[in-house]
């Protein structure tokens, strides 16, 4: 377009060539000269003149008497001569016109004269004749009158000759014979004498006049006026010549300019068409370029009203784009995020465009639906731009937002419950404990785990456990406040912080509420399922400054509740500390210690109550260098919660089988007891394992009596039915341990066809001083023999004990304790016991 | 829009291209000042050849709101410098166009020194005044208006008092297209005057055919009227008026009293000695009405008339039945007055 800019130059030329183009189109319409009206006219006047002059000629001779007729003729030319008036004086023309216009003023002037003349000069020839003819007859023939009448015939002649072409002389021959005849002497009679003194003044009158009618009629055939005519003809046809070359002139020169002009304006127009094409072109690319430009692209006029819209920026908002066009951006479209219009003066597009720049941001839109999105707005003013003033491309942010949000949910948030995961709540953590500091508050942290998930998850099926989590967590959520945080650890452990809990109490009651709360039932594909959790509890800041350290406590004290028996919550101590940081180094410890050979099995003898060796239970002892001799109450939670137990189950299972069957050798009725772990107990294919062992120390099942807690008998009741009808097929016998300390289903004892209980070394204590356990004893030993069951008692020290023992013995109570042997190595337990010398 | 806003160096050359084409498609068509042509006796009477005379046409055709404001202002003595006299003073129509004195009176109460002419059939002469200085009725205008005997008054005097009639002013828009000014009043009187036609006397009808309009006395006055050779000065279809003569070419009509100045007739105007006398031929048309005769209204009968004009003019002494005769055929001339004289 840069091209078509107009400049002056078109202007002017435009301007002169119409004006020449109509300066030669005005000399080439002129064909309405003076000159050639004169040349057109001249024959009119020639006709008229001439026609007035045979109507003249005609009157002469009486051939027409009506002198309108000859005023008409006069009206014609003057009339004619009237339409001359346009020839301007001082031009060649005008000289000769005027001449003519003089000779038609005598002209009219002569033709007034000649009507009298002849109007008298016919009367007066008349009445002259008429009364020659009638004196000529009255007067006789003889004497005087004969030569009156001589006189008379004389004159009659003079004054007919006269009016045939009268000159001076014959004027002056005819006056004297008037006088003649006037002064005739002859007597005439009075009527005779009127008639000749009439006769004489028509005389008179026709010698006076005829002549002048005769100058007259002459004057007007001669008066010049066809020799003028003729003139004018010829000078005003070399005008029209002149004047015609010129128009032919002008009119070449208006055709070569047309043509110039129709080729300037051919290329105009040519020039324009392509032009537009190039516009049209450039117009489909900028369409195309806002149509698929992706993002929203507007365009506001002054007045702040929409004059462009691309379909991104009309789809965006949920307009049609005709709908858009012509509203104003501050009455709908860009609103506050409360939806509350944001007036044009405070646009902080606008404000910035005002101050001379662009605009590049955040602000909400409103769409027709009445939604308020966010959208990333770039503005900028358009220089010099006649379709608007602004430009504002936008972008939807609400989908990226969302993106982002759900990545943040993903990042830092738990996907099966939504509680915050590990890295948002230690981050919380963090920010709330620094803010406590500062304002010095105490908070608390507390550690949830659920005490049988396990259980659920492997009867009910991963999705139950997981909804069970789901439940769990949406109840831990409803139980806390605002300001408190949950959060999903990992697994079934849960963590709480409490941020302004100055209060201890406070936090021991919620911790007993909420372990309430999570012990009502759970409906769980149609069951109604109740699962336990334990909770621990460390406060801040008396118990550690950071949110490894509480979190570390919070841990520790969980697993002290869950030690002290589940379903229980317990405050972090000092002393636990010290433990846990114990455990840690022992987990450590514990992870070489199968390859170090640290561990080691001490035998306990088992005796009938008469002293007959029944067999051995196999003890795990562990000697670590670094910690001296470890307890199994020391180290096997530590085992048990790093999953190293497993290993070490397996080699204990291994080396007391080992040992069993190098013994039976022997021995053939030995029979060694094995303490199975939960987790060992839990673990599928532990009958597949047993048989292996079994065959890999050529042993028979019966030789092995495992040792299982009542607890572990009662997690997973249909679980542990497989596994232990299957031992029971290897010919396992099987012994509930520490019988008494937890609590079990008779029917189960039965149905499990647990072969021995063994009474807790607590009861076994207090035997023979204390009645309770004396009582309690007895009621086992009883419940046992109903359900046909053999009995160990545990931990017999003193005589007495065994005393009290065989006197409930009916053959079926066997013995074990310190009161026999203390646990000891195999050596000296084949020495004391299996050597020839002590059997 | 752009492409539109862009296209105004071809749209504007364009529109005045057209806006040219439709001013010179409607230009013919614009409502134009009437013309106020200058009224030629050969643009409504053409002369036939015959014979000497011609009967008067019905009706020339005329602007009929012209002739109607022509009308009243013929009667407007405002014309006139104190209100006094109007045309139809001394041209009083229903006396056909005379007012039966010798000489007639203007502003207060001046005697001028000729025989008001009849107004009837004035559009036939070919010039007006007796010493035909008017070539057209309109120029005859002038002549009273200004003349101080008569109307004494001028054109600023005169549109100055018609500015006010807003009447008058309506007429004169509705005939003319514009107010009134000198040109219209001249225009408008004198196309009323063409309008004063008296067609269809007895003689017209003899002449168109009827052979029984006029009496035997009057159709041998009307032959003795040619042998005697009124004729060669009395034709034309106004029988009179297109022609000068002197008055008394076979006698002195003014022997034995002074001559006054408008005696001297064309003499005033052109200055040559054979002038001296001569005045317009004037109609006989109605002349049995128009008493008294000749140009300074001295005779008042019209047989006396015709006796002095044979005496006069053709040196003749008539006789008894002569002069009955062409009294007689005279009279026939009398045509009817038209609607404008009631």
């Amino acid at each position: 377009m840069r091209n078509a800019k107009p400049s002056l130059w078109i202007w002017v030329v435009s301007v002169a060539g119409l004006t020449v183009l109509g300066w030669l189109a005005l000399l080439s319409a002129q064909n309405d000269s003076p000159a050639k009206r004169i040349e057109a006219l001249v024959p009119v006047l020639l006709n008229g003149e001439h026609t007035m002059k045979v109507d003249i000629v005609r009157m002469r001779y009486g051939l027409d008497n009506n002198y309108d007729i000859l005023n008409a003729d006069m009206a014609v030319v003057q009339a004619n001569l009237a339409k001359l008036d346009v020839v301007s004086a001082g031009t060649e023309l005008s000289a000769p016109l005027a001449a003519y216009r003089a000779i038609v003023v005598r002209e009219a002037n002569q033709v007034e004269t000649f009507k009298y003349q002849n109007a008298v000069t016919r009367n007066s020839l008349h009445y002259f004749q008429s009364d020659a003819i009638h004196l000529l007859e009255d007067l006789p023939h003889a004497g005087g009158g004969q030569e009156l009448q001589h006189k008379l015939t004389r004159l009659e002649n003079a004054v007919l000759l006269l009016t045939l072409g009268a000159d001076e002389y014959q004027a002056d021959q005819a006056r004297s014979l008037i006088g003649e005849v006037r002064n005739s002497s002859f007597p005439l009679t009075a009527s005779q004498r009127e008639t000749l003194d009439r006769l004489l003044r028509h005389a008179v009158l026709l010698v006076r006049e005829q002549p002048k009618l005769e100058a007259t009629t002459r004057a007007l055939f001669d008066s010049g006026s066809r020799r003028q005519l003729s003139e004018l003809d010829s000078l005003a046809s070399a005008a029209v010549a002149r004047r015609q070359a010129l128009i032919e002139r002008a009119q070449m020169g208006l055709g070569l300019v047309s043509v110039a002009v129709f080729g300037a304006m051919v290329f105009l127009v040519r020039r324009h068409f392509q032009n537009l094409g190039q516009i049209a072109a450039q117009r489909r690319f900028l369409q195309s370029l806002t149509d698929n430009v992706g993002v929203g692209v507007m365009v506001a006029d002054p007045d702040d009203r929409l004059t462009f819209v691309n379909p991104q920026a009309a789809g965006l908002l949920g307009y049609r784009q005709e709908e858009l066009l012509g509203r104003h951006m501050h009455e709908g479209i860009h609103v506050n995020v409360d939806g509350s219009v944001v007036a044009q003066a405070e646009c902080p597009a606008e404000i910035n465009l005002q101050a001379g720049e662009n605009y590049a941001g955040e602000q909400y839109y409103r769409c027709k639906d009445g939604r308020i999105i966010p959208v990333l707005l770039h503005a900028a003013a358009i220089p010099d731009g006649d379709a608007g003033r602004l430009i504002l491309v936008f972008q939807d942010m609400s989908e990226i937002y969302e993106a982002r949000r759900r990545m943040e949910q993903l990042a830092y948030y738990d996907p099966l419950t939504g509680l915050p995961n590990r890295v948002l709540f230690q981050d919380r953590v963090a920010q709330a404990l620094a803010r406590a500091r500062r304002e010095g508050h105490s908070a608390a942290f507390m550690m949830v785990d659920l005490d049988n998930f396990k259980s659920v998850n492997d009867s009910l099926g991963h999705a139950a456990g997981d909804e069970l989590l789901k439940l769990v967590a949406s109840r831990i959520e409803s139980s806390i406040r605002e300001s408190d945080t949950a959060a999903r650890l990992g697994g079934d452990e849960f963590a709480i912080f409490i941020p302004d809990a100055d209060n201890p109490d406070d936090a021991a009651s919620f911790a007993n509420k909420l372990l309430n709360t999570i012990r009502e039932p759970y409906r769980l594909g149609g069951l109604d399922v109740v699962c336990g959790a334990s909770l621990g509890i460390t406060l801040f800041p008396q118990d550690a400054g950071d949110a490894d350290g509480l979190m570390r406590n919070a841990d520790t004290a969980m697993f002290r509740a869950k030690e002290a028996g589940k379903q229980r919550f317990q405050f972090y101590t000092e002393d636990m500390g010290i433990g846990a940081m114990e455990r840690l180094r022992m987990e450590s410890l514990l992870r070489n210690a199968l390859e170090r050979g640290e561990f080691e099995l001490l035998y306990q003898p088992q005796f009938m109550p008469d002293g007959t060796l029944v067999g051995a239970e196999a003890l795990l002892r562990w000697n670590s260098p670094e910690l001296g001799p470890v307890q199994p109450p020391r180290f096997i939670p530590v085992a048990e919660r790093s999953g190293l137990i497993v290993e070490i189950g397996e080699w204990v299972l291994y080396e007391a089988s080992r040992q069993c069957s190098q013994w039976r050798q022997t021995h053939p009725a030995f029979r060694m007891a094995i303490n199975l772990s939960a987790i060992q107990f839990r673990h599928a294919g532990l009958a597949e394992r047993v048989a292996y062992l079994l065959g890999q120390v050529d042993l028979s099942g019966e030789a092995l009596e495992l040792e299982i807690t009542e607890t572990m008998l009662m997690e997973n009741v249909t679980h542990n039915q497989g596994v232990l009808s299957s031992l029971k097929q290897l010919g396992c016998l099987l012994a509930i341990d520490d019988f008494g300390t937890g609590y079990s289903s008779l029917s189960y004892l039965k149905r499990f066809q647990v072969d021995v209980l063994k009474i807790d070394k607590t009861f076994v204590d207090g035997l023979g001083t204390d009645a309770n356990d004396s009582a309690v004893v007895r009621a086992i030993i009883s419940l046992a023999r109903n359900l046909d069951l053999a009995i160990v008692a545990e931990g017999v020290e003193t005589e007495g004990q065994l005393n009290e023992l065989r006197r409930y013995d009916q053959g079926d109570i066997m013995v074990q304790g310190y009161y026999f042997s203390r646990p000891i190595a195999a050596d000296e337990f084949e020495q004391r016991y299996l050597s020839e010398a002590s059997s | 829009m752009a492409g539109l806003k862009g296209a105004w160096r071809v749209w504007i050359p364009a529109l005045l291209l057209a806006a040219a084409g439709l001013i010179w498609l409607a230009w013919p068509t614009w409502p134009k000042r009437t013309a106020i042509a200058p009224s030629a006796l050969a643009t409504y009477y053409a002369p036939r050849r015959d014979g000497p005379v011609q009967p008067l046409p019905q009706s020339i055709d005329l602007n009929a709101d012209q002739v109607a404001l022509g009308r009243i202002l013929f009667e407007d003595k405002r014309l006139s410098a104190d209100d006094t006299v109007s045309c139809a003073s001394c041209h009083t129509l229903r006396k056909y166009g005379v007012d039966g004195l010798a000489v007639s009176s203007g502003i207060h109460g001046q005697k001028g020194e000729l025989n008001a002419p009849t107004v009837y059939n004035s559009a036939f002469n070919f010039r007006q005044f007796w010493d035909g200085r008017a070539a057209t009725l309109e120029q005859q205008v002038d002549g009273p208006v200004g003349n101080p005997i008569e109307m004494g008054s001028n054109w600023r005097q005169v549109l100055a008092k018609l500015d006010v009639d807003g009447d008058l002013q309506m007429l004169a828009i509705k005939a003319y297209g514009h107010r009134l000014d000198a040109g219209v009043v001249r225009s408008a009187i004198a196309t009323f005057e063409r309008s004063l036609i008296t067609p269809n006397s007895p003689f017209d009808r003899f002449l168109a055919g009827n052979r029984k309009a006029m009496s035997t006395e009057a159709v041998a006055g009307w032959r003795r009227f040619r042998e005697l050779g009124c004729i060669a000065c009395h034709q034309g279809v106004n029988l009179g008026g297109n022609m000068y003569a002197t008055m008394g070419t076979m006698g002195d009509y003014f022997k034995g009293r002074p001559i006054l100045t408008s005696d001297l007739g064309l003499y005033n105007r052109t200055g040559q000695a054979e002038d001296k006398f001569k005045f317009k031929v004037p109609t006989l048309r109605n002349v049995a009405e128009t008493a008294p005769y000749f140009h300074d209204g001295r005779v008042g009968k019209l047989d006396d008339a015709v006796t002095d004009m044979a005496q006069l003019q053709l040196g003749l002494k008539l006789d008894d039945g002569d002069k009955a005769a062409l009294v007689a055929f005279l009279n026939s001339l009398t045509g009817s007055l038209p609607g404008a004289a009631e």
